[in-house]
């Protein structure tokens, strides 16, 4: 802490060349305790923004302690709805409905769903444990299943609990569980997946989206999966998945080329003893922090994690990694990151979470609801000209919210260089106001602030 | 091979008499940028329920014993074939030779991951090629006369993306002009890609904002009414522009999903009446406009699907399948050969026309490009009528 004053001391007497020099001999090993500009960057990535909770607790860390801080942060989760914990009304009892009880049956259902979205975003915008949160949203958008085929909200919560209990846990019981999940086997219609009369849907997606990656198996590998796949369903009463015997083809079956397998536990393990499984993997994870891929480096992390499936020791090397730290602003927040952020900077906001929900909806993310399969889009892809311009209206909405009261911001951002960590990248010069220094005025702040999410890096992490 | 020439000899013969009631307007379209409008069927639309050939219907039924379309399900299209009953209405641009079908369509070694195989489409590449332009994205600027080259309603803009051709991608006509009212141009300097991608998006809305304000002012109202479900609505959008003369070549549009693993029928009957409904609206409007002849619709789609049923009431990923092409000036009739039901390569039909050579084709001849070329040794394919 003293250390620290020090160096912030140092900072703010020193010409900023200076300092480069310096940050540039301790890099590294990343032992030199961050910058402000380092916190915004691993806050922006690892996490939704510059959270104001988040900046304190890492200014006295090096850059390898504050991503351990990250990654040991325990998500702490408020009760859930009660209709979302609810026991699910099975066929039978749903068979017996009279017409009002079916229509308030589906009523409730819809209600339900949006309650689940709400608990949801108000967890992820409340808890400090960003990053675990950030893996569970890139499991969800990886194993992906959606509210609106599944219908159940109960079955998608469940899901939802055991994603987040492996995010950074084992991936090889992640793929597992996944496999097995209950909404995963209604949204690929593995329920109907039956030895007499066989459907691909999850067989193909499990190789092409959730292990292999496109063009790493043959169609008969396919088949096969899918076979092994035959008689996975859900029993009507308790809602957990099982094998139904006379529905299950129990044959030997080849796949990747000369492997038997019988079993569903069969295809999982054949399908991480492929390497091309930890480096599609590693690739996906890599993607999700860095802008650009590295193959070489991937194709190493790939090997260590081939062996231990340890998501979060994998996290900690991409994280670690020069590449990491070298890629600023390169990336585009998602309507997510982008509402979230927002409304963990400017607490004073309280913009409602339906109102939330909303606006990422019109910005391409419905939350529980991916659009197909492949989940969320990634990269540039988030944005057209019409997302933009929904993304630009948020923008003014903030800065108007900003120029009206002086009290939905947090001091902290109005105290030396502080401001910087709001936005990826410097402002043009036209924007910028004078330069910042501890005293300034308070609507000049305001301006800044404004200037900041209305300028087009502010949808840059 | 006979029974086709027959069959576009006598839609031939129907042209001549709608082609002389065209006569007085064709020197309207004379000056009207010709308008070529994609249709995605995303999802990968059961072409075996779409269309039927009547000369197969034993083995489709023993491939489809509950999925295929009994009697009552199919509308009699000519001697040999037959449409779902949703597709009704195309009777009637079937007879006066204004729609084609094109059979078969495909590429070899049909992937069949949706992602995969739309981006071989998108971009007209071979199934092993990765392509980084879509297929319309260069040549559509030497087309245009408009500050746009093109407008996407809905999803999924990669065949205009990636090269030379400015792209809006909007949902709904007025909102969008509406919510553009307040962005800026703003001109910045910069290496970092994603910021310049960014600024780019910018510029583009705000060159459309101009475009939209002179169509906008011409207060179009249309004469046909438009289902009212998203797709009529922006088929009713597209109409619109259409009439404002804004020298735009090319829109598209999307439907979906068409991706029936389970329970296919009702809901594939419902794609296909919004699909018909929505295509046919737009014939009628611009028919009375004077546009028709100088508008073509063409669908396409990720790949086909499976030929036999799958055990849940629909049907799996296949590969080759039937399209359309409708519009004032199309040479109507059956284009390639439907694909045999009983010669299965893994238990698929086997595509016969290369979707490129359509592409090409149409690039050729509808917007006089003769130079343009997507791969070598492509067939042209004659899909005009001469003028």
């Amino acid at each position: 802490m003293l250390l620290n004053r020090f160096i912030n001391l140092f900072r703010s007497t020193c010409g900023p060349l200076l300092l480069l020099t310096l940050s540039l001999g301790f890099m590294a090993g990343n032992s030199w305790a961050l910058s402000i500009q380092d916190s915004k960057h691993l806050l922006l990535r690892a996490g939704f923004g510059a959270k104001p909770s988040l900046l304190q607790q890492l200014e006295s860390l090096n850059r390898s302690q504050a991503i351990n801080h990250l990654l040991n942060a325990k998500s702490q989760f408020t009760k859930v709805p009660s209709c979302v914990s609810d026991q699910i009304p099975t066929r039978k009892q749903r068979k017996a409905y009279s017409s009002a009880e079916k229509k308030a049956a589906q009523q409730a259902n819809r209600q339900c769903r949006r309650l689940l979205k709400a608990w949801y975003l108000e967890q992820l915008i409340n808890s400090d444990a960003v990053l675990a949160n950030q893996m569970a949203l890139l499991w969800h958008n990886h194993f992906t299943s959606s509210l609106k085929k599944v219908k159940s909200p109960q079955l998608m919560y469940r899901q939802h609990l055991k994603i987040t209990e492996h995010a950074l846990g084992d991936f090889s019981r992640l793929l597992m569980t996944m496999v097995k999940d209950p909404a995963m086997l209604i949204y690929l219609d593995n329920v109907n997946n039956t030895k007499a009369k066989p459907n691909e849907n999850l067989g193909r997606e499990l190789l092409e989206l959730f292990s292999l990656g496109e063009g790493n198996y043959r169609e008969a590998d396919i088949v096969s999966a899918s076979k092994a796949l035959t008689g996975l369903g859900i029993d009507p009463l308790t809602f957990q998945s099982l094998v139904r015997k006379k529905r299950h083809d129990s044959s030997v079956k080849q796949i990747f080329g000369g492997i038997e397998i019988r079993s569903v536990d069969d295809l999982v393990a054949a399908i991480l003893a492929q390497r091309q499984t930890a480096n599609y993997i590693v690739k996906v994870i890599w993607l999700h922090f860095i802008s650009r891929e590295d193959p070489a480096k991937i194709t190493q992390l790939a090997k260590s994690f081939g062996r231990d499936w340890d998501i979060k020791a994998l996290l900690q090397k991409i994280l670690n990694s020069q590449q990491f730290w070298g890629d600023r602003g390169q990336m585009f927040k998602s309507p997510l990151e982008l509402v979230v952020g927002s409304a963990q900077l400017f607490q004073g906001l309280n913009i409602p979470a339906r109102r939330m929900l909303g606006l990422m909806k019109q910005m391409g993310q419905d939350l529980f609801n991916p659009p197909n399969v492949k989940g969320w889009p990634k990269g540039e892809n988030w944005l057209d000209e019409n997302k933009l311009v929904i993304r630009l209206s948020l923008s003014n909405q903030l800065a108007r919210a900003i120029n009206s009261n002086m009290a939905v911001m947090g001091a902290l951002y109005c105290k030396g260089n502080n401001i910087t960590a709001l936005s990826a990248l410097p402002l043009p010069l036209h924007s910028k106001s004078n330069s910042a220094n501890g005293n300034a005025m308070a609507s000049s702040c305001q301006q800044k602030l404004a200037n900041i999410v209305t300028a087009t890096s502010w949808q840059l992490k | 091979m006979q029974r086709r020439d027959f069959l576009n000899l006598s839609a031939s013969a129907a042209t001549v008499a709608i082609a002389s009631s065209f006569s007085s307007l064709s020197l309207a379209a004379a000056n009207k940028m010709p308008v070529l409008i994609l249709i995605e069927l995303n999802g990968g639309n059961d072409s075996h329920n779409t269309v039927i050939d009547l000369n197969q219907l034993g083995v489709y039924q023993q491939l489809r014993p509950q999925l295929g379309l009994a009697e009552d399900e199919r509308v009699r299209l000519d001697k040999n074939y037959a449409l779902h009953r949703s597709l009704a209405g195309f009777i009637a641009p079937w007879q006066s030779g204004e729609l084609a079908l094109v059979h078969g369509l495909g590429y070899p070694e049909a992937n069949k991951s949706h992602f995969r195989s739309i981006e071989i489409w998108d971009m007209a590449s071979a199934h092993d090629e990765y392509l980084s332009a879509g297929w319309l994205a260069n040549i559509l600027p030497k087309i245009s006369k408009s500050e746009i080259d093109a407008l996407i309603f809905g999803r999924n803009g990669s065949a205009f993306a990636g090269g030379s051709t400015s792209h809006v991608q909007l949902d709904n006509l007025q909102a969008y002009f509406n919510k553009v009212q307040g962005v800026k141009a703003s001109q910045q300097a910069t290496v970092n890609s994603a910021l310049k991608y960014l600024l780019g998006l910018n510029q583009t809305i705000v060159d459309s904002k101009t475009l939209l304000m002179r169509g906008l002012a011409k207060e179009i109202k249309l004469k046909t009414e438009f289902p009212s479900n998203v797709f009529g609505r922006q088929m009713a959008d597209i109409a619109k522009v259409i009439r404002m003369d804004l020298q735009i070549p090319a829109f598209k549009i999307a439907l979906g999903s068409f991706d029936t693993h389970k329970s296919q029928k009702g809901k594939h009957q419902q794609l296909l009446k919004q699909l018909a409904d929505g295509m046919l609206a737009l014939r009628a409007e611009l028919i009375i406009s004077g546009h028709w002849p100088s508008v073509m619709m063409m669908t396409y789609s990720e790949f086909g699907r499976r030929a036999a049923q799958n055990g849940s009431g629909g049907s799996d990923h296949g590969t080759a399948a039937s399209h359309f092409l409708l519009g004032g000036r199309v040479r109507g009739g059956h284009f390639g050969d439907y694909p045999s039901l009983s010669e299965l390569v893994d238990r698929d039909v086997m595509y016969n026309t290369d979707f490129r050579a359509v592409y090409q084709s149409v690039v050729r001849q509808w917007w006089g490009q003769p130079q343009f070329q997507l791969a070598t040794g492509l067939d042209e394919l004659k899909l005009l009528h001469s003028s």
